[in-house]
């Protein structure tokens, strides 16, 4: 199952305050983000969202645990990480166009807030100052994107 | 017209672009957009809304719609219908028979193009013209939100005829694209590359040729068609004709060869554009060809279907379009529009809550005597379902055949994406093949191997034992042993994604399938037959697994070669 579930504004501002993207937002800022997210509730075994699909909304655990599996081209499943409460995943996806990167699936009973790219946006476009809070951690996001690269590159 | 005017410097928006930005936000966006947030509130509504307008209908009367106050009373009142079922209905529609099916009068008969079986005609009534169109333009706001110029240019839109034939009651049918060009306003036109009377050309080779014709001057900035094959059909178009639409666009002439059957009015009012061919010589210098990339560069975005089994062709994309986004064109059909996309990513779209009502059977409940019917706020991530439409078009519980997936959910409502016809499937020891899986294991195949296809149907073949004849339209590169590749590598790829296929072939219940290499230009006889038959061309699907055991019957095969 994956129904819908009655939104705690207050849990979920404090939630998002962990995500990255959202960290650096204000708490007026990320209470009203919080009002716009709806909450879900998906069963042990549920796949919440798959790699290569469209991608919609941010998610973050509200509670519960979930696998971040990734399929490689050669069609490997590989498990990459484990999210549980305060964890997310498609935080890019409310700035970038692209499919779900991932395979996400609840290992237990997991409820997800979850925030519509196209929310996001109009708040984006409401209120610049988000925009600015946005940028050092889009500049932090490439400098570790950087880092990577050099790591490779010399190993 | 002048040549193309490149670079992104503001253009100020002319009053008709605001006034219809303005209009659609107001007419349908913000409707659809609050409805997202409950979407039993939304869809009770649209139901209620649909028994009161047609309570004094035949049916209506039949199934006391009077008397529905809930979901659950018209279940209880109106059984599951497929096309058969409601066929009586519609005959009698089509003969002018008045209030049988809904209140009010259709305007036309949308004829549906289904990959199979006889055409079907779907009552458009002005309430449901609203309804289809209301998704319409909640996609076309969006897009226009998220490309702020494409309305700086021009919009490339071909649509389908819509007058096919006279029904026995004297309405048109065909196919409801073409009805709402026509009836577009005025100044809503002038956004549009093609004329109206371009979906009367029956010929592809002249339909091509008069859409580049009218489309090659113009700074295009959006192409909508909605099969993705159209989208590289017209770009080889525009390659093999090059030479040809310079000298037209020079002129101000349209090519002889292409007159016939034309009307008159698709061949007159050109004018000579110098500046624009000197334009497009310079292309044809540098690069030896044109491409839709180069000489139409402000393009932003393209508009296709990209679900069921599109994806081989939406490859073949960036080769003549660059890395342009491609956002799906929406889960529709003529019995209604099923989901409206408002990102280019995947080939989902979000629930047309507010055009019509809904029901889904989940995909293994489909045969039951009694299977479950849920509401769009009862969906599951990621299950595959059936969908039933209830429409202003006459349509209640109509089984449309289609199998959605739930991808996402937008607010409280599901994101679905078309996975295939219900009836994409083959069955002959067992392995119950569908679409989907054929076409998921081309894809893998052409993915991992680089094997040059343009076109595939799987199709089943009795003998002892029975197996599977893959027909295929290649590439020139691909040689004999390649082809040998190839079968081999779909033939495991299916293995990999149906377990029941794998057993049958290893139990050799299943024989080695065979590939048919066909003659160039097979699948564009195909298209063209349909098209004669009456298909709207922008329509037409050529199945990727076909259930016509003669499907291959007729086509001119060049080369065998088996798996095994």
């Amino acid at each position: 199952m994956s129904p819908a579930t009655v939104a705690d504004p207050a849990a979920i501002t404090e939630v998002f305050a962990r995500v990255p993207l959202l960290a650096r937002l204000s708490d007026r800022q990320r209470s009203r983000m919080a009002q716009l997210a709806t909450t879900r509730l998906y069963d042990e075994g549920s796949i919440i969202v798959k790699q290569g699909d469209t991608s919609m909304a941010l998610y973050v655990v509200l509670s519960g645990r979930a696998r971040i599996d990734r399929e490689s081209e050669a069609g490997k499943s590989v498990q990459v990480d484990e999210v549980e409460h305060g964890g997310f995943f498609g935080e890019m996806g409310l700035i970038e166009d692209m499919p779900r990167a991932a395979t996400v699936t609840a290992e237990e009973p997991t409820e997800c807030a979850l925030l519509a790219k196209w929310d996001f946006q109009n708040e984006l476009r409401t209120d610049p100052d988000i925009a600015l809070a946005l940028l050092p951690v889009l500049g932090a996001r490439i400098r570790e994107l950087d880092d990577q690269l050099v790591r490779l590159h010399h190993s | 017209m002048s040549a193309v005017v490149t670079g992104r410097e503001k253009v100020r928006k002319s009053p008709i672009q605001r006034l219809l930005r303005t209009w659609l936000r107001f007419s349908a966006a913000n409707k659809f957009d609050d409805a997202t947030w409950d979407p039993r509130a939304a869809q009770e509504e649209k139901l209620l809304e649909l028994m009161e307008r047609n309570a004094g209908s035949d049916y209506g009367k039949e199934h006391g719609f009077d008397r529905v106050r809930s979901i659950e009373d018209y279940r209880a009142a109106v059984p599951p219908n497929t096309y058969e079922t409601l066929e009586p209905y519609i005959e009698r529609t089509l003969r002018a028979e008045k209030n049988v099916l809904t209140a009010d009068d259709p305007l036309m008969f949308a004829t549906t193009s289904g990959t199979t079986g006889s055409a079907k005609y779907i009552p458009v009534t002005p309430s449901y013209l609203h309804e289809y169109s209301h998704g319409v333009h909640v996609h076309t706001y969006r897009m226009f939100t998220d490309f702020p110029d494409l309305l700086d240019g021009k919009l490339l839109v071909p649509s389908s005829n819509d007058v096919e034939g006279e029904s026995e009651g004297g309405l048109p049918y065909g196919a409801i694209s073409g009805y709402l060009t026509k009836t577009q306003p005025k100044p809503i036109k002038r956004f549009y590359a093609l004329p109206y009377e371009l979906c009367k050309v029956k010929n592809v080779e002249s339909k091509y040729y008069l859409m580049l014709r009218n489309a090659v001057p113009a700074d295009i900035r959006l192409i909508v068609m909605p099969n993705p094959s159209s989208l590289t059909l017209l770009a080889e178009k525009m390659s093999v004709l090059a030479d040809e639409l310079v000298y037209d666009v020079r002129n101000g002439t349209v090519n002889d060869a292409y007159h016939e059957g034309v009307p008159e009015i698709l061949l007159k009012g050109f004018s000579p554009d110098p500046d624009r061919a000197d334009e497009l010589e310079r292309v044809l210098k540098r690069s030896g060809t044109l491409t839709p990339r180069e000489i139409w560069p402000n393009l932003r975005l393209l508009s296709c279907w990209k679900g069921g089994t599109m994806p081989l062709y939406l490859r073949k994309l960036p080769d003549v379009y660059g890395d342009l986004p491609v956002r799906d064109l929406g889960y529709m059909a003529s019995e209604g529009r099923g989901a409206t996309p408002l990102v280019n990513s995947g080939a989902a779209g979000v629930l047309n809550v507010t055009s019509h009502f809904f029901e889904f059977v989940p995909e293994g409940e489909r045969d039951d005597p009694n299977p479950t019917f849920l509401t769009a706020d009862e969906l599951e991530s990621n299950r595959e379902y059936f969908i039933y439409f209830t429409t202003s078009a006459g349509l209640y519980r109509y089984d449309i055949n289609d199998v959605v997936r739930v991808v996402d959910f937008y607010r409280q409502t599901p994101v679905v994406q078309f996975v295939r016809k219900g009836q994409g499937m083959t069955n002959i020891t067992g392995e119950k093949l569908t679409e989907s899986q054929v076409t998921g294991a081309l894809v893998d195949t052409v993915d991992s191997g680089g094997f040059d296809v343009q076109h595939f149907t799987a199709s089943v073949e009795w003998g002892e034992p029975p197996r599977y004849a893959f027909y295929a339209e290649l590439g020139e590169s691909m040689a004999r042993e390649r082809i040998a590749e190839l079968v081999g590598a779909i033939d495991r790829a299916l293995s990999a994604r149906n377990i029941e296929y794998e057993a049958k072939r290893d139990s050799q219940r299943l024989g080695p399938p065979v590939l048919r290499r066909v003659a160039p230009g097979t699948y564009q006889a195909l298209r063209q037959k349909r098209v004669a038959e009456g298909a709207p061309e922008a329509q037409v699907k050529i199945p990727q697994l076909s259930t016509d055991m003669e499907f291959g019957a007729n086509l001119e095969v060049l080369e065998e070669v088996s798996a095994e």
